[in-house]
């Protein structure tokens, strides 16, 4: 019984290895590691744009209240 | 990139007047984003190098890993436990043990909490196991106190006690005959003390002797044994 | 059966109708709501627990009778207590919550059946206070970090099961081109999560295996939760928050990927070096040493990238509540993998193995380093899921200050508390109990810094509930982000 369990460990960790493999072959099929300067900024969007801090203590750094007044 | 065709239209729900603000602005944030991203790109197809420290860095740690793992593979046997030993095959016959080693280690566990670190025990209640008969007299009275334990009363070096020495032996802690023979040569031999080592054949013999004792001593069962 | 087909109609991406529709931000900010505030309810809840039983048992150790009386407040319960609602209650439902969070944001896609998370989140928090109610009635195994009781598991296993499948999901619909290094480590932290978890259960309660192997898959799992699940999760949210709180992308991509694929390629063999001096084949000691050895590339690939990217940005990242902490536990980070590695030395190991040293490392990884992470990332993801302000500044501070200074205080005091303990224990001629005495000073400090921290929990705690209940104020148009740009300084162009 015990070597079954063995057994099966063993090809999961297979596949696991397997699997890894896989992703990096996938990754570099998709483009996904060439161009890399450019991918880094896929994090940014005209909502958050790269270039501008998004988060501040509250009420500091420029409040919406002033921002409302200077309107 | 920011003019993606995918993008939807402003649909009915950024009349949200909370939204609003953010929709105006939005098209001087692509303006200025357009702006940044044209001077930043210069598109850099393939890997960027890794700097020059980090390289000789990443080269000294693999060189360390495979020195360490080939000076301490023990000789990849899966029997070996010891790394600093190439074959399993040459280890030989465990080092003695030297008694008064194994006896200070075990005191230290197990006795010091009743008869204290320099076996003056503790007045009116633990005796001392410096200088008494029990202690450096005869061999089997100490071996039988330590494999079965003792009660009642007793007389030590003119003061009596009356309380419950544990036992070391099958009812007790279960120790071997070479520790309770560690054990004894140790107190025998300590703080003053010096009688002859007790070896464990000795103890064995006690051991079967007494063998189906279940409760501890009393006084006067050790007195025919006490010299 | 109908329903079948439509069920697997809407998780294929190529057959919904929303394909190609890049959902905005906020959007999908908000379709992601519900099921995070729940992750996040549920991890407050533990963390508050834990840090209580913390408490217990680090006073405990000093003070051996508080509490003493008590059955179920025994030390032996109260510190299993601790580790397991620390770990699966607080730390996992945290990474949950960050993870799910961020892989939304990352696949530009609104979240697609977050009904499943949120079954998954009621049975994953019922299979913890199940397994901390066994523990605490007697029913815990020996095993560590598997001392839940059998009966808890398969909940946990399905809960697990169900946020696994929504995370394939999520990513299947993405409508980003790239995948992000941070969906690298995330999705590589709920695919090895399973593996791990699974593989330790079956060896070691199911059928347990014999001998020494037991030992080993012990540790090769209770390692790997730190450093295949914890780990992946924390850096994730680091290399997303420290460039996108800035405004600027992270230093070196490409070094980066680096860092993922060496630390899948270490990572997981390193957990045997807690079996130095054990009787387990020295050869294999010896591989865990080495690949504890090898994990210094990734680290410091990632302490590398992190700092350049933050340095000459030092006052932003002080303005930011989530990069103060995301800054601090990123450091941690490289200072508890360094010290790791240096420990899995055997020179080294030799002086701090069992001791207090050893309890210091381990709460510099998942507090030091994890869990600043994911206060960070609350501070980041809350306003934007409640589209509120945070309510005070003060008590951010005071969460701050309070967890900061208590993680340093705890771990430079056990560490040289272990030290010493360490040392006197490797020479033969000072009696154990004198060692276990001197210790006391330091385990005395351990617990004022617990009492610290906990008073920064406590002021966390605060700030959410507060933040929740409190009405969107009509002037204040929305929170942080939100605010009109104008009103924010363009960080000048480098
Ligand atoms: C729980 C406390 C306790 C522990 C632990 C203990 N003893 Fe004793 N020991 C006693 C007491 C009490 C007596 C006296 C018994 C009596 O009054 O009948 C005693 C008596 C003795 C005696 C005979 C009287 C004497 O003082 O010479 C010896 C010898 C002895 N113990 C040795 C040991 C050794 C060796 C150990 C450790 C292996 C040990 N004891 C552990 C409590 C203890």
């Amino acid at each position: 019984m015990e070597w079954l369990f063995y057994l099966i460990a063993f090809i999961v960790a297979l596949c696991i290895t397997f699997t890894g493999a896989w992703a990096l072959r996938w990754a570099v099929r998709q483009g996904q590691l060439s161009n890399l300067e450019e991918q880094s900024r896929s994090i940014f969007t005209e909502e958050e744009p790269e270039g501008r801090q998004s988060d501040f203590f509250p009420g500091r750094g420029g409040s919406s209240r002033r921002s409302r007044r200077q309107r | 990139m920011n003019d993606d065709p995918k993008n939807p239209p402003p649909g009915p729900e950024d009349n949200d007047p909370r939204l609003e603000q953010g929709a105006v602005s939005d098209e001087g944030i692509q303006k200025i984003h357009a702006q940044l991203l044209r001077e930043k790109e210069e598109p850099t197809e393939g890997f960027a190098p890794i700097p020059i420290f980090m390289l000789f860095l990443f080269s000294g740690v693999i060189f360390f890993a495979g020195v360490y793992i080939a000076q301490y593979s023990g000789g990849w046997d899966p029997l070996n436990y010891d790394e600093r030993v190439g074959v399993a095959a040459v280890t030989d016959a465990p080092a003695a043990v030297d008694p008064l080693v194994l006896g200070r280690r075990l005191y230290t566990q197990q006795c010091v909490a009743c008869h204290g670190a320099n076996g003056q025990g503790v007045a009116g209640v633990f005796p001392p196991l410096v200088g008494t008969s029990w202690v450096v007299g005869a061999e089997e009275r100490l071996i039988r106190v330590l494999l079965h334990g003792l009660v009642g009363e007793i007389e030590v070096l003119g003061n009596t006690y009356n309380a419950n020495m544990p036992a070391f032996g099958p009812n007790g802690a279960r120790w071997n005959d070479q520790q309770i023979a560690a054990v004894a040569t140790f107190i025998r031999q300590e703080w003053g003390n010096d009688a002859p080592a007790i070896d464990p054949e000795t103890v064995a013999e006690v051991r079967s002797a007494t063998a189906g004792r279940t409760s501890a001593w009393t006084n006067d069962e050790l007195e025919p044994y006490a010299n | 059966m109908s329903s079948v087909s439509q069920f697997v109609a809407s998780v294929n991406p190529t057959a919904s109708a929303d394909v190609g529709v890049r959902a905005r931000l906020r959007e999908i900010d908000e379709s992601t709501r519900l099921p995070v505030l729940l992750f996040v309810g549920a991890a407050l809840f533990w963390l508050l627990g834990g840090t209580f039983f913390a408490l217990i048992a680090s006073i405990k150790l000093h003070h051996p009778d508080f509490l003493g009386e008590t059955e179920w407040l025994t030390f032996g319960i109260v510190r299993t207590v601790h580790l397991n609602t620390v770990i699966y209650g607080w730390a996992s439902n945290a990474g949950i919550a960050v993870a799910l969070w961020l892989m939304a944001r990352l696949c530009r896609t609104k979240l697609h059946h977050g009904g499943i998370l949120m079954v998954a989140m009621v049975f994953w928090n019922v299979g913890v206070l199940a397994g901390c109610l066994g523990i605490m009635a007697g029913d815990g195994l020996s095993i560590e970090w598997l001392e839940f009781p059998p009966y808890a598991t398969p909940l946990l296993f399905l809960a697990y099961a169900l946020t696994g499948v929504w995370c394939i999901i999520t990513f299947r619909f993405r409508q980003s081109e790239h995948t992000y290094v941070s969906q690298w480590f995330l999705l590589a932290a709920f695919f090895w999560f399973p593996w791990i978890y699974s593989v330790a259960q079956i060896m070691l309660v199911i059928e347990p295996a014999r001998g020494t192997i037991q030992a080993l898959v012990n540790w090769w799992f209770a390692h790997n939760v730190l450093g295949l699940w914890f780990t992946p999760i924390g850096l994730a949210a680091a290399y997303y928050f420290i460039p996108k709180v800035l405004g600027k992308p992270i230093h070196s991509y490409y070094l980066s990927i680096l860092g993922f694929w060496s630390l899948a390629l270490f990572y997981n063999w390193a957990g045997v070096h807690h079996l130095i001096g054990g009787p387990v084949p020295a050869w294999v000691i010896s591989a865990g040493t080495v690949a504890s050895v090898m994990m210094v590339i990734p680290v410091i690939v990632t302490a590398i990238n992190h700092h350049m990217t933050v340095v000459g940005s030092f006052a932003q990242v002080w303005r930011s509540p989530t990069l103060r902490f995301v800054v601090f536990g990123a450091m941690s980070y490289t200072l508890v993998s360094l010290q790791g590695s240096s420990m899995s030395l055997r020179t080294l190991n030799l002086h701090t193995h069992f001791t207090h040293y050893t309890v210091a490392h381990a709460h510099l990884g998942m507090y030091g380093f994890f869990t600043m992470i994911m206060f960070g990332s609350f501070y980041y993801i809350l306003p934007r899921l409640l589209q509120k302000e945070w309510p005070s500044s003060m008590l951010i501070s005071v969460h701050f200050w309070t967890a900061s200074l208590g993680i340093i205080l705890y771990f430079v005091g056990l560490s040289i508390g272990g030290l010493i303990q360490g040392m006197q224990m490797n020479n033969p001629d000072i009696p154990f109990l004198e060692v276990v005495a001197n210790t006391i000073p330091y385990l005395v400090s351990r617990s004022v810094a617990g009492i610290i921290i906990l008073v920064g929990h406590l002021a966390f705690t605060v700030s959410v509930v507060w933040m929740i209940l409190k009405p969107r104020s009509p002037q204040e148009t929305s929170p942080t982000l939100f605010r009109s740009p104008e009103a924010m300084p363009l960080r000048p162009s480098t």
